[in-house]
Formats: structure tokens, C-alpha cells, sequence
């Protein structure tokens, strides 16, 4: 049975190559996305953990628990705690890299035994930290004993900064005015030495810092033979924390849920509910969560389309193969094989095709995922990172999820010829049957369900809005109402395709040459067999195009989007000066701003230009009983060279706006809401005031929707769930106007780069006394959108799917055509053989090709164009609907547009060539004899 | 009957094999075929009838030896030059099934006409060339639907549609009972008659012998007598 098998494929080596190539790459397709998903929801983790701790500047992996007691109190057990603690971070399962415990006496007043500078008191605290002395280093002094010394104090160390913070010296004493020690002795320190943290960077530190620059630490030890203890809890008001530090590098996403969970669940419990803080681990991994099941959902979504499309390639290999053994198969029939055994041959071979195919389909499924990291844009591999990549069993799951898939796909078909005899044969080859999805009409029906999705959808896009906003991923059925329609289109073109032949046929019949009639008869006759592969080109093509208009609009817009709110390439605003501190000790002095040295500005290489304005997001408007309107101040001519309008957002020339603000000083342009929301005309004269509350007054000469750095809503998503749109409302003056009513105003300097604009970094570099309060650079901020796993992700399944569909298209078709010929060779002799020529032939292939395949790409890049223009803007919203300033702009990129058909046009050449190769060869006479079966 | 339509003289097609000498299919063959005549080549399978019957019929070259149709040695001409013969002055009827498969009873026949390059009166003539056949009932119908007879009797109206000089059946007859071998053959002579053309068949058959006016004998590529 087995050596049959082989003897079969290798009879059959195309056929088998193809099948092959369709099992691959559904393998490694499937296979990559569970592989790229874990890679890269791992770097996104640690992406939200590092980002986070740059922001803030703390280790975000810092678990606590906290306890404390009062005097008087009842409850005690911090041996009790300190074991919970240890229970809480075992739970947690995360990878613990250290631990510091504190120890805190209450803060009090205390005396101390020498004075200096007339202070008689101060207030101090006593603590210990676990593992002080390995911890730190003495600078003066020495440790502190483990013991109440003799004269009865309890030795302490200071660090550096309290030394200097509160004045503490080696040898001050300190006695606690409230406090005694448990056997009644009064509470006494002495600080027996000054220390220095070891490791800084530690972070043991970031947990505990405010304790080193406060308290007055002893050792471990003696804290806790002093104060705990069952007989002694009571008796002191003192708290303890116990830090654990986790490394979230180490953090696998698998463990990510049960770690909130578990949070929650210690949470619950009375002893640890308030006591218990994760820090923010926990906002960072709940955030993750959502994130990642949108982004998942996302994802797997758009890898449906492309291992359709795979199955439907196998299927129709499959098929086209049975149909070439349907010969030998109603043989083995006739000749006693029951339907079974001919199932099961097939079986095998499916199961042994499947199985040959995980050995170079989980490698190429590796190499997808690489890809799929290294994707910046769509078509575009140059990710400066590289992705790690983290296997999970998942990876093999997928692909032997696939290998089962094929092998029902391709034994499918098996059934339905299994049971045919060499009788049931001959019968059936009567006239094409009608497929059965044109009898159900499947084509409209499925049309008109995407189209209900489309009208459903579209009518509730505000909701959907809201959806995207509270974290819900994008729902499924808007892509099943996507693919729906493009499948129905699809196959409602490959329904048309024969009656806009029969209407050509009909016309031209009579000045048909042989070539012409011939192709076209046949086209129109044998339609059914070419239905296949006309649905497959039309799919194709769609779907590719489709690809390439989500993957280009959704990064084009969230670019551009962002591009917009930040107003130009490079923003960034400088931290002022002002005289503040000189006004409160003299009420009279009027508040000023100091201007920094704006030239400097100028020397920043790689700018080519730059601008001043002045951007103030808490001004007011008193008439309208506005809070914080943007009021900005411009130079006409230095804002124009940096910035940039779309044309069609304004109604009128976005030069003519900023030419109204040079040439008269009060004129303002203000948002559009002015007028919509709070009934302000042209002409009307409108007071305003800054965030300081100096007053100025402009008269309106233009409205706008769009403005760079302004969006006219802002999305607020409030706690109990719900969403509100916050009106922005922004006025626009003349910078030199503002400067002459405010005086010196801190002002944004807003910049156009020269290819990147490397020279400011290095400028920045050396400014080591400027600090800013703001800076965006839009060439970083692009280069984090594409890398962002949601784009990243898109982009990359989407530039996978396209390629593979390429592949797919290309040889799916030539392999159809190549086997049409050669079902067809008696049918060319006998052209031949009536004298028709090799030329006439060719002609005739390239005809079939016209009305085939032509037509498919044609009909396919409607569907594609139409599909999308109705769908993406929905689909957008997935990705940025918060963002969303600017109204979408669909994208359809020209170089992709080229590359797609520049392929399929040369798939078609190739198609020709290889065929009128085929026949040119082919000897009129054997070609006869085929016939004679 | 005087003049000849076909002339062969000493024609020789060898095959190579590898490893081994040519394979002579066609051994120093020479005869003459009149016009308006019914000539048949018999032979058992093998014997080198159907590789001579393509090259009379300008599908094959003879690796020696000329062909000479209307006293034109065409196994000198280029295949431009052939296909333009086989379009216009020769018609085949083939062993098996040679109709187009698309195409029903009268659009085979008028197929050959637009072949030929007829513009005018296709229909009428495919129309005329079916009833001489027989099938005058059956035209609309796909091949698929005919039995083997009727569908060797269209290719037979194809094969005479427009009016070549000469007709080669290969075969014809031998996927067919012997009530329908006969049928078919009587066919031929009728079609003489009618249209004036030259029929060469090939047979294994010893029954349709008698209907030839001239027959030829094969055995291992030589003619014998």
C-alpha cells in the first residue's frame, strides 16, 4: 500500500510539489503566529515594565506588605505577618531577586544630650532594615551592637544625606520623650556611626529610600528582640514593611493572569486587604492584559483570510489531482476496492504528505516569525531590534493543528469520487453541472450578510468607538462581515464572468477566427472547471489588495494622527525661569518670566527650521465660561515652514489663515466650536486670558476644524466604564501680539529636521543646563509606533499573507493551467492535426488567459477596492480610535499596487510562455494517440 | 480515375532508440492513390500503417523518401506551408474520438469550415455535410451524448466539410461493430460520389477489403502484394 503511495507522487511530482507548498506554508503560517505572539507579548511586557520604570524613575517589580501597630493595641504578630509575606510572594510565583525588610519605631520628639545651634529637640525615627551591614559601608564610626549597651542606648547609624539633612553627628544621644522600652527603661540612641549605600543602582533602594534619609537604623536583631514579641507588640506604636524584588525580565506572559489573579485573591483576605500593595506591577500587567487580548484578537483575525485562502489551495490541488487518478480510482473500484480501502489510501497519503511537511514547514514557520519581528512597514523588514523568540508548545500544537486540517482538506474530495465505478464514470461526463453555490445562491446571500455588517456597523460607529476605548477588542464579526462580503463579491463575479462572455460571443460569433472561437466556447462551456480558479485569482487579488490598504492606512494614519497632535517633527519646550521667588517675599514685585538664550537655538545642526510659539493649555475665555482653552501664539511665516496641513481639512487655503494673523496684530483664528457650541461670528471680538491671567483681547477671523497640535475632542475615559468626549477649544494668535500683552512667555520651539535630524541629540547632549518640560520627536515616535506589537503585528501578518497569497496565486495558477493543457491534449492535436497553427494555438491559450484570468484580476481589484474602501475605515478604528484627529485618509500605495500586479502579470507571461511551450512540443500525433484510451 | 493525387515514392521513417538501431516503422515504401478513389492500407497493429497514414497526411515527415501530393513534394515544404495544406485540401477522420468536446455536431463541422477560412454559408453547408450523414436529427447535440458511430459520422462530415481533395481515416472503423464498420464505409463511397473527393483509410480489419478500390498491403513497414 505504501510503496503505491510513493509510486503515485512521484508519477505525479508537480501535483505533489504543490501540495506540498500548500502544506508548508499553512504550517508555517499557522505556526509562526503562535510563535510571534508569545515573542512578542514577552517584549511587550517587559517594553510596559522598562518603560515604565524609565518614566518614573522606580522599579516597578517591588511587592510590599505593610503592617503596623498601634500602642495599646490588641493584635500583634509580625512573625505572623513576616510569614504571610513570604506565603503572598510564594503565590505570586515570580522570581524573587532580593528582599529588604523595615522596621519603623513611630517618629517622635526626643531630646537631645548635646545641643548644638539652641536646637533642644528633634524629631527622629528609629528603624532597621534586614541585612544592613551587607548592605552598606561605613564611612565614620562603626557598626552598631547587637545589644542595649551598658549605660542602657540602643546604638544607631545615620546615613550621608540624614547626617546633613538633620545635623546628626557621631556620639549625638537622643531620648525619647513619649516612649520607654518594654522593662521601662527610658529610650535612648546613640549614633555610633555614618554610612554610605553600597550599591545605589540596588533596587533594595528605590523601596526603602525615604527610610535611609530619615531613619536612625540599628541592627535587625536587636529591633526585634526589643519590640516583638507576643508580650511586647502592644505596648509600642511601630510599623514593619516587607519588600520583595522581582525581576520582571524574568516574568513569563503565561504567568501574567494567575499573578493578577493571585494579587486579587491575597487581596481578598482581612489580613492582607489594604496591607498588601504589588506597586504598580499590578496597573502594568492588568493594562497588559487588555492590551494583549485586543491585539491578539486582532491578530488572529487577520491571519483567518490567508489560511483560508491555503485550504481553499489545497482543496483545489487536491481536487484538480483526484480528477487525473478519478480514472484510476473507478478502476480499483470496479475492480472490488471498497470505498473504504480507497479512503484509507488516501488517508495515508494525506497523513504521510502532512507529516512530510512539518520538517521544512516548522523552520520556514521560525523564519515567518522573524519576519513578522523584523516588520517596520508593510513589505518593509528593517526592525533595528531583533525579536527573541520564546517557543511554547503551542508552536507545535498550531502545527499539527494544521497537518490534521490538511489532511481533511485533501482526503475531503476522496469521498465523493471513492464511490464512482468505471460505469458511474463514463456516465457523468455529461455537460458542467451547475455548482451548487450558484444554485443556493450562496453569492448574493453572502453579499448581502457582509453588507448588513457593513450598514450595522457603520450606523453604530460612535458605540464601537467607545468600545475600542474601554479596551474591547474590535468585534469579530466586523472582519467576518469584511471577509463575507469580499467571498460573496468574489463569487458573484465568477458568476457574471460567463454571461459578459456569451454577450461578447454572441455579438462577434460570426468574425471569430478558429483561435478566438474556439477559446471562448470553451470558456463559456466548460465555465464550471474554471470557476475554481477564477474565485481563487479574485481572492487573491482582493485580499491583497485589501492587505496592503489596512496595513498602509492603519500606520499611515496612526502617524499622521500623531504627527498632527504634536504639531511639528521635533517639539520642545524649555523649563523657564520666573521671579516667583523673589514675589513672595515682596507681594509688590509684578511676576516675570526670564527669557532663555534663544540663539542658541540656532546653532542645533540638521534643523532646517524653527519657530517659536507659544502653547498655553490653561488659558480661559471669560464670556464663554471656558476653563483651560489652548491658546496659542504663533509666527506666521515660522509656523508655516514647519508645519504642515493636509489640503481639503480647511476651507480655505491654510497660507490665507496665517496670512490673516500677519497682517492684523489682535486677529485670532479660534476653533470651530466657537462658533457650533458657543454661537461666536466672524468679527466678534473675544477676550481671552493666559494661565497667569493676563488678559487679551482679539477679534475672530477664521475658524477651523484642524490645526496642528489641536484635536477637537478629547476622549476621557471615566472609572465606572463609561466614556466622555471633552470639547477642546483653541484659540490662535499672533506670538509677536501675545509677547507684547504677556511679556516674556515660555514659549515651545517647534522644528522642521533635515533628514532625521541627528545633530540634535547631540545638541541636546550638551546643553547640560537646560531642562525641558517637553519634547516630542516625531522620527523616535514613528519608529516606536511601527514597533509597537499591534502595528508591528499587522503590518507583518499582513506582509506575510500577501506574500504567501503571491506565491499562492502564482503557482496555484500556472499549475491549473498547466494541468488544463494537459487534460486537453487531444483536444490540441486534433487542432493541430486539422492544421491550425503553432501561432493560432498561442493565440488561443492567451484568449482563455483573457477570459480567465484577466478578468479575475480585474473583477478581483474591484472587489478589493470596493471591500475595503467600505471596510477599513471600521477596522482602523481598532488601532487608534482615541487617536483619531484627523478624518482617515485610506492609503493605497502605488509600489504595492505595482509589486501586486507586476507579479500577477508575470505569473500570467509565465503562464503563456510555459504553456505554448507545452504545446509547441507536443507531437501532433502522439497527442492523438492519447485519446485512444 | 486517371490522374494521381498522391504519389509516394520510397519513403523510409526511422525512430531512434537509444542503445540500439533505428526503429524502421516504414520500410521503402512507394504507391499511388487516384484521385476519387477509396484506397486502404491494411496491416496488423504495428505493421507501420498509421505512421505512413501521418505522413500522407502532412502530420509526419519521412525521414527518406518524397511525398508528393498534386505532384508537389511536400515533405519539402515548411510546416507554415503544411498547415495551410492540411487546413484547406486535406480532412482526417481519427481511431477515436477527435470531435471537440465543447462543441455540438454542427459546430464541429462548421469548426472545420472556419478552419478552412470559409466566411460564408458555414451553417448551410455544416447543415448539409450532417444530413449527408445521417444525422440531419442530431445536430444541436454535444459529442458526449452520440454513440461511437455517430460520432465517427460527424467527424467524417467535418472531415469532408470543405471539400478537401483527399480524406485519411485512420482507423475509422475499429472502435465500431462490424454492422456500423460497414455503414461507415459505405459512407465513404457515397461521399465520393457526392462530393468528388479521395478517401485513404487504414484497417486491421479483412472484411472492409473488398470495398477498396485500391488496397495496400503492410507487414513490418514493407509493403507486400
Amino acid at each position: 500500500m505504501i510503496s503505491f503511495v510513493l509510486r503515485k507522487l512521484i508519477h505525479k511530482k508537480w501535483m505533489v510539489f504543490c501540495l506540498l507548498l500548500g502544506n508548508i506554508l499553512l504550517i508555517a503560517v499557522a505556526a509562526s503566529y503562535p510563535l510571534y505572539r508569545v515573542s512578542s507579548f514577552q517584549r511587550m511586557l517587559k517594553d510596559e515594565f522598562r518603560a515604565y520604570e524609565e518614566e518614573s524613575g522606580n522599579y516597578p517589580g517591588i511587592l510590599k506588605l505593610s503592617y503596623s501597630t498601634l500602642k495599646g493595641g490588641a493584635k500583634f504578630g509580625y512573625s505572623n505577618m513576616e510569614r504571610k509575606a513570604e506565603e503572598a510572594v510564594e503565590a505570586m510565583d515570580v522570581s524573587v531577586t532580593d528582599h529588604i525588610f523595615l522596621y519603623q519605631f513611630s517618629t517622635q520628639k526626643s531630646f537631645p544630650s548635646i545641643v548644638r545651634d539652641d536646637v533642644k529637640e528633634k524629631r527622629v525615627t528609629l528603624g532597621a532594615i534586614s541585612d544592613l551591614e551587607s548592605r552598606i559601608e561605613l564611612t565614620d564610626g562603626r557598626m552598631p551592637d547587637s545589644q542595649v549597651t551598658s549605660d542602657g542606648f540602643i546604638e544607631v547609624i545615620a546615613s550621608e544625606a540624614l547626617m546633613i539633612k538633620k545635623d546628626i553627628l557621631i556620639g549625638d544621644e537622643y531620648e525619647y520623650e513619649l516612649s520607654t522600652l518594654a522593662d521601662g527603661r527610658p529610650m535612648k540612641l546613640r549614633v555610633v556611626g555614618i554610612y554610605k549605600v553600597l550599591n545605589e543602582d540596588d533596587k533594595v533602594w528605590s523601596a526603602v529610600s525615604s527610610a535611609v534619609s530619615e531613619d536612625l537604623f540599628t541592627t535587625e536583631s536587636l529591633y526585634k528582640s526589643l519590640f516583638f514579641g507576643e508580650d511586647r507588640e502592644g505596648l509600642f506604636s511601630m510599623s514593619a514593611a516587607w519588600y520583595y524584588i522581582w525581576d520582571y525580565e524574568k516574568l513569563d506572559i503565561s504567568k501574567v493572569s494567575k499573578l493578577v489573579y493571585t494579587v486579587d485573591r491575597l487581596r481578598m483576605q482581612e489580613e492582607l486587604n489594604n496591607r498588601l500593595d504589588p506597586g504598580a506591577s499590578y496597573d502594568i500587567l492588568s493594562e497588559y492584559m487588555e492590551k494583549a487580548k485586543r491585539i491578539e484578537a486582532t491578530l488572529l483575525i487577520l491571519q483567518v483570510p490567508v489560511l483560508l485562502l491555503l485550504s481553499a489551495f489545497l482543496y483545489m490541488i487536491s481536487s484538480q489531482m483526484l480528477s487525473m487518478e478519478r480514472n484510476e480510482i473507478s478502476l480499483l473500484r470496479s475492480r472490488g476496492a471498497s470505498k473504504r480501502q480507497i479512503v484509507t489510501l488516501y488517508l495515508y497519503q494525506s497523513i504521510f504528505m502532512g507529516l512530510m511537511s512539518l520538517i521544512p514547514g516548522i523552520p520556514l514557520g521560525i523564519l515567518f516569525c522573524k519576519i513578522l519581528g523584523s516588520s517596520t512597514a508593510f513589505l518593509e523588514f528593517g526592525a533595528k531590534r531583533d525579536l527573541p523568540l520564546k517557543f511554547t508548545p503551542d508552536f507545535l500544537f498550531y502545527a499539527l493543528l494544521m497537518v490534521l486540517l490538511s489532511v481533511v482538506i485533501t482526503t475531503l474530495p476522496v469521498l465523493s469520487y471513492a464511490g464512482v465505478s468505471i460505469v458511474n464514470l463514463k456516465q457523468s461526463r455529461q455537460r458542467a453541472q451547475k455548482s451548487f453555490w450558484k444554485k443556493a445562491y450562496l453569492d448574493i446571500i453572502l453579499m448581502a450578510i457582509g453588507l448588513y455588517g457593513y450598514y450595522s456597523f457603520n450606523r453604530n460607529k460612535e458605540a464601537m468607538t467607545l468600545e475600542v476605548l474601554k479596551g474591547e477588542s474590535l468585534d469579530p464579526l466586523l472582519y467576518i462581515s469584511f471577509s463575507l462580503f469580499i467571498l460573496g463579491a468574489g463569487l458573484f463575479a465568477a458568476r457574471i464572468q460567463p454571461l459578459f462572455l456569451k454577450a461578447f460571443f454572441f455579438l462577434t460569433e460570426k468574425k471569430l477566427g478558429p483561435a478566438a472561437y474556439t477559446s471562448l466556447l470553451g470558456t463559456i462551456r466548460t465555465g464550471a472547471k474554471q470557476e475554481f480558479i477564477i474565485l481563487f485569482t479574485i481572492l487573491t487579488v482582493s485580499i491583497g489588495i485589501s492587505d496592503t490598504m489596512i496595513a498602509r492606512t492603519i500606520v499611515s494614519n496612526a502617524i499622521s494622527n500623531r504627527k498632527h497632535a504634536v504639531g511639528a517633527e521635533v517639539v520642545l519646550k524649555e523649563k523657564w525661569t520666573d521671579n516667583s521667588a523673589m514675589q513672595q517675599q515682596d507681594p509688590t514685585v509684578q511676576f516675570a518670566y526670564t527669557e532663555p538664550d534663544f540663539s542658541k537655538y540656532q546653532t542645533i545642526k540638521g534643523i532646517e527650521n524653527l519657530t517659536q510659539v507659544v502653547f498655553d493649555e490653561k488659558g480661559k475665555v471669560g464670556a464663554a465660561g471656558l476653563e483651560n482653552v489652548k491658546v496659542m501664539g504663533i509666527k506666521p511665516k515660522g509656523f508655516y515652514d514647519v508645519t504642515s496641513m493636509r489640503r481639503g481639512l480647511l476651507p480655505f487655503n491654510y497660507e490665507d489663515y496665517l496670512n490673516v494673523l500677519s497682517k492684523e496684530s489682535s486677529a485670532v483664528i479660534v476653533s470651530e466650536n466657537f462658533m457650533t457650541k458657543k454661537g461666536y461670528k466672524l468679527g466678534d471680538i473675544i477676550s481671552y486670558t493666559n494661565n497667569h491671567g493676563d488678559q487679551v483681547v482679539g477679534r475672530i477671523y477664521g475658524f477651523f476644524t484642524y490645526w496642528p497640535g489641536y484635536r477637537n475632542g478629547v476622549y476621557n475615559l471615566n472609572t465606572d466604564g463609561t466614556v466622555d468626549v471633552l470639547d477642546e477649544y483653541m484659540i490662535v494668535a499672533n506670538f509677536t501680539y501675545l509677547e507684547d500683552r504677556f511679556g516674556p512667555y515660555p514659549y515651545e520651539i517647534w522644528m522642521k529636521t533635515e533628514d532625521g535630524g541627528d545633530g540634535l541629540y547631540e545638541w541636546l547632549s550638551e546643553q547640560s543646563n537646560m531642562k525641558l518640560v517637553k519634547f516630542e520627536d516625531m522620527t523616535k515616535e514613528e519608529v516606536t509606533i511601527t514597533e509597537d506589537t499591534m502595528f508591528q503585528g499587522t503590518n507583518g501578518i499582513l506582509s506575510m499573507s500577501f506574500i504567501v497569497i503571491l506565491v499562492l496565486c502564482a503557482v496555484g495558477y500556472l499549475i491549473y493551467w498547466i494541468m488544463s493543457i494537459r487534460q486537453r491534449e487531444l483536444l490540441f492535436g486534433v487542432l493541430r492535426a486539422m492544421g491550425m497553427r503553432k501561432g493560432e494555438v498561442n493565440k488561443l491559450l492567451i484568449i482563455e488567459q483573457i477570459c480567465s484570468g484577466v478578468y479575475a484580476i480585474l473583477a478581483g481589484a474591484g472587489v478589493g477596492i470596493l471591500s475595503s474602501r467600505m471596510f477599513v475605515p471600521m477596522i482602523q478604528q481598532a488601532y487608534a480610535a482615541s487617536e483619531q484627529v484627523l478624518p482617515l485618509e485610506l492609503i493605497t500605495d502605488t509600489g504595492d499596487m505595482i509589486q501586486l500586479f507586476a507579479t500577477i502579470f508575470a505569473m500570467l507571461m509565465i503562464c503563456v510562455i510555459v504553456l505554448a511551450r507545452i504545446v509547441s512540443h507536443m507531437n501532433i500525433s502522439s497527442a492523438l494517440k492519447l485519446g485512444e484510451d | 480515375m486517371s490522374e494521381n493525387i498522391l504519389e509516394v515514392k520510397n519513403v523510409v521513417r526511422a525512430f531512434p532508440v537509444v542503445g540500439s538501431e533505428d526503429f524502421i516503422a516504414v520500410n521503402d515504401v512507394s504507391i499511388e492513390v487516384p484521385k476519387g478513389s477509396l484506397t486502404i492500407l491494411r496491416g496488423r497493429s504495428g505493421s507501420g500503417k498509421t505512421t505512413l497514414i501521418n505522413m500522407l497526411g502532412a502530420l509526419d515527415y519521412p525521414t527518406k523518401g518524397e511525398i508528393l501530393f498534386e505532384g508537389e513534394d511536400i515533405t519539402k515544404w515548411n510546416d507554415n506551408k503544411r498547415e495551410k495544406l492540411r487546413r484547406e485540401k486535406i480532412g482526417f477522420v481519427f481511431q477515436s474520438v477527435s470531435l471537440i468536446p465543447m462543441m455540438t455536431a454542427l459546430e464541429n463541422v462548421e469548426f472545420a469550415l472556419r478552419m478552412a477560412g470559409i466566411k460564408e454559408g458555414r451553417r448551410k453547408r455544416a447543415e448539409e455535410c450532417l444530413k449527408m450523414v445521417g444525422l440531419g436529427g442530431r445536430m444541436n447535440h454535444m459529442p458526449q451524448e452520440m454513440s461511437g458511430g455517430e460520432q465517427q459520422r460527424v467527424a467524417i462530415a467535418r472531415a469532408v466539410a470543405h471539400k478537401p481533395g483527399i480524406i485519411f481515416a485512420d482507423e475509422p472503423t475499429a472502435e465500431l461493430d462490424s454492422n456500423t464498420a460497414i455503414s461507415v464505409v459505405n459512407l465513404f463511397k457515397d461521399m465520393i460520389e457526392k462530393e468528388g473527393v479521395t478517401f485513404v483509410m487504414t484497417t486491421h480489419d479483412t472484411s472492409l477489403m473488398g470495398a477498396g478500390d485500391k488496397v495496400f498491403q503492410l507487414e513490418d513497414g514493407k509493403l507486400i502484394n
